[in-house]
């Protein structure tokens, strides 16, 4: 067990080693970047919500990401080669809420936070997990929203808009979320 | 009842309180042993679980790298009062979050898996997992006080329960015993009894359950045939004694009537004794009145035998043949008067005389008798066989008075006899005392006369036919006996006869 959990651990490091080598500001390069962080929550709500079992089973874990391309690269980049539910994990570039069919996560970049009502439209009553790192994502309909607090990166979580589209959230997750629900904002 | 140190009640409560109080004691000590080892282990699981829930709720907090939430979570573990620190680790084994109630706070780094607890802490140590991925580390140290105190709890308890189960043991053993050792403390009671005032009709009253009541009956059996025995034993006692004062009466008896035949024999000794006192006085009157007599007779004897030879010579021319017969027969009988008168002086100076002690040879004593009496005896023959004669110790006077006796009387009785044979001899000596023998082949007497051969005056034959006084052998004897000898006789009629005389044999010294 200890070797098995050396291995991975190797395999991590080289990763995160091969990850800062890539990365293009070498002074934050022994720190991950604030998009990596993102990035590794974005795999790592994958283990902590439920989706509902789709009717026809598709053959990957389809990440689309919306007006983000930076980003993106760097999400396809860390989830390349993993699994999610059992299935390979694809990160898809989409130009538009339309492409988002089939995807199981949805990230919406802080770039379209002017349309962000249109997009949640978009994908209303889908199984769809909505994350976003634009301002006030989750108050305004969408599931879980990135923020910075200090150095850290912190997320809100609307668990209502979760549950209607048939998602659960761990309450391990939500314990470590502000929890809101959806309002006007300002 | 005596005891050498403690009695056997006392025995027996401290044999049983020391019994009970060390099983019980043992009992406690290996029951706290094994439990506190048992409660190690349980708050060890009980922590290794507590650290593995606590894992699954901070590993989240670990996914989303939120050490304030991971804190918050870890203060659930306050609850738990034994848990001094809590310490999460991350992938690197750098600190992540910590919980600290008391103690000092979690190294910065996560410490070496070797490294031991503190004093008194276990310590259990985790890996936050999720999803089978190790995540970090939770690290929980906890103090044993609680286990202690159980411990101690435990332990006084059991010394409690220890001193109330002796208590109850001494009280209900005490309660036992006193009806299982009554009979016992009876039965030393009752043999010391016994064995003081020798009382076997005593018995043991109090009896006991199984093997003590086996013993008070057997004891008091064993008692009763005891008493049966000592009472045949005293009876046959008082018979015993009842027969030796019987015997003992009867030999007082027995020893009153020998005393009384001893008194009344010492009273016949002493009348003999006076009697013998009267005899001698009057023998030895009538021996100095018969010797006066005889004295006095000669003088009117002389007279009587001198005129009848003064008258012979004178007048026989004158007297006629029967006148010269009468003469002759006065003539005769003064002789014979003389000669015995002359007998009785000398016997009566015989038993008168002084003794002298001096060695005298028989064989001469013998020899020179023998010629003067065959002097008397002239032609006549006899055939003289003497010979062995001893030398005795005596009067020689009085011993050559005793042979011419015996030797005159010999030749005198023999004088019928064609071969007339005298022999003198003696027998082996016996008792310091020698026998001598006369024996002549002689006339001889019936035995039956024998007792009077000795007195005075007493004759076997007519004087016609052996002249004689009949004072010869009483003058015999009275020497012999003077001698302290004896004399006796062995004779036939027409067969002769023996004369025995035993008499003291001399020191040859």
């Amino acid at each position: 067990v200890v070797r098995r959990v050396a291995r991975r651990l190797a395999a991590v490091l080289l990763a995160a080693a091969s990850l800062c080598v890539a990365a293009s500001a070498p002074a934050v390069a022994q720190q991950a970047t604030d998009q990596e962080v993102k990035a590794a929550f974005l795999f790592q709500f994958t283990r902590f919500v439920e989706w509902p079992l789709p009717v026809n089973p598709p053959a990957e874990f389809v990440v689309a990401i919306l007006g983000a391309d930076q980003f993106s690269e760097v999400a396809a980049r860390l989830l390349q080669g993993k699994t999610a539910a059992d299935l390979p994990v694809a990160v898809r570039r989409i130009a538009a809420v339309g492409e988002a069919g089939g995807a199981r996560i949805l990230f919406v970049g802080s770039a379209e936070s002017a349309h962000v009502p249109e997009i949640l439209k978009g994908v209303e009553g889908a199984a769809v997990l909505t994350v976003s790192d634009s301002r006030a994502f989750a108050e305004r309909g969408g599931m879980i929203g990135f923020r910075t607090e200090g150095q850290r990166v912190r997320f809100d979580i609307n668990v209502v808009e979760a549950q209607r589209s048939g998602l659960r959230i761990s309450s391990d997750v939500l314990r470590l979320a502000r929890l809101v629900e959806t309002r006007s904002v300002p | 009842v005596k005891a050498r140190g403690l009695t056997i009640p006392q025995r027996l409560l401290v044999a049983s309180a020391l019994a009970a109080g060390s099983s019980l004691l043992l009992a406690g000590t290996t029951l706290a042993f094994l439990d506190t080892r048992q409660a190690r282990a349980d708050l060890l699981m009980r922590r290794g679980i507590d650290a593995e829930m606590a894992g699954l709720h901070v590993s989240s907090a670990l996914t989303f790298e939120d050490p304030a939430a991971a804190e918050t979570t870890l203060q659930v573990l306050r609850l738990k009062a034994d848990i001094d620190r809590a310490c999460l680790y991350d992938r690197q084994d750098r600190l992540f979050a910590s919980f600290l109630a008391r103690g000092t706070a979690c190294p910065a780094q996560a410490p070496d898996r070797s490294g031991a607890p503190p004093r008194d802490h276990v310590a259990v140590s985790r890996p936050v997992l999720r999803n089978g991925e190790v995540l970090g580390r939770l690290e929980l140290l906890s103090n044993l006080d609680e286990l202690y105190a159980r411990s101690a709890r435990l332990i006084g308890a059991g010394i409690v329960v220890t001193a109330v189960a002796l208590a109850l043991g001494l009280a209900v053993s005490s309660r036992y015993q006193r009806t299982l050792l009554q009979p016992l403390v009876g039965l030393a009671s009752t043999a010391q009894a016994v064995a003081d005032d020798q009382d076997y009709s005593r018995r043991v009253m109090v009896t006991g359950p199984g093997e003590i009541g086996l013993l008070v009956d057997n004891f008091n059996g064993m008692l009763a045939q005891v008493e049966s025995r000592d009472r045949e034993l005293q009876e046959s006692k008082a018979e015993l004694e009842r027969r030796v004062l019987a015997r003992t009466e009867a030999l007082n008896e027995e020893l009153l009537g020998r005393r009384r035949n001893e008194e009344q024999i010492r009273r016949l000794n002493e009348q003999l004794s006076q009697r013998l006192g009267e005899v001698t006085a009057l023998n030895q009157e009538i021996e100095s009145f018969s010797y006066s007599v005889s004295h006095d007779l000669r003088a009117p004897l002389r007279h009587v035998s001198g005129f009848v030879d003064l008258f012979r010579e004178r007048c026989a021319a004158n007297l006629d043949a029967t006148g010269q017969r009468y003469l002759k027969v006065i003539s005769d009988g003064a002789t014979q008067m003389g000669q015995l008168i002359d007998d009785l002086l000398s016997f009566s100076r015989m038993s008168r005389a002084e003794l002298s002690h001096v060695r005298v040879a028989l064989e001469d004593l013998v020899e020179e008798v023998r010629r003067e009496v065959e002097r008397d005896a002239a032609g006549r023959e006899i055939e003289w066989v003497v010979g062995g004669l001893p030398a005795v110790s005596g009067d020689r006077a009085m011993l050559r008075v005793v042979f011419v006796n015996l030797l005159s009387n010999a030749v005198k009785y023999t004088r019928g006899v064609e071969r007339a044979k005298v022999e003198v001899g003696s027998r082996p000596e016996e008792n310091g005392h020698c026998t001598v023998f006369v024996k002549d082949n002689g006339v001889g007497f019936d035995m039956k006369y024998a007792h009077k051969l000795f007195g005075v005056f007493q004759r076997l034959h007519r004087s016609e036919d052996f002249a004689g006084t009949g004072i010869g052998l009483a003058t015999v004897r009275r020497i012999v006996s003077r001698h302290g000898g004896n004399v006796w006789v062995e004779a036939a009629p027409q067969k002769g006869a023996t004369f025995y005389v035993s008499l003291a044999r001399t020191e040859e010294a």
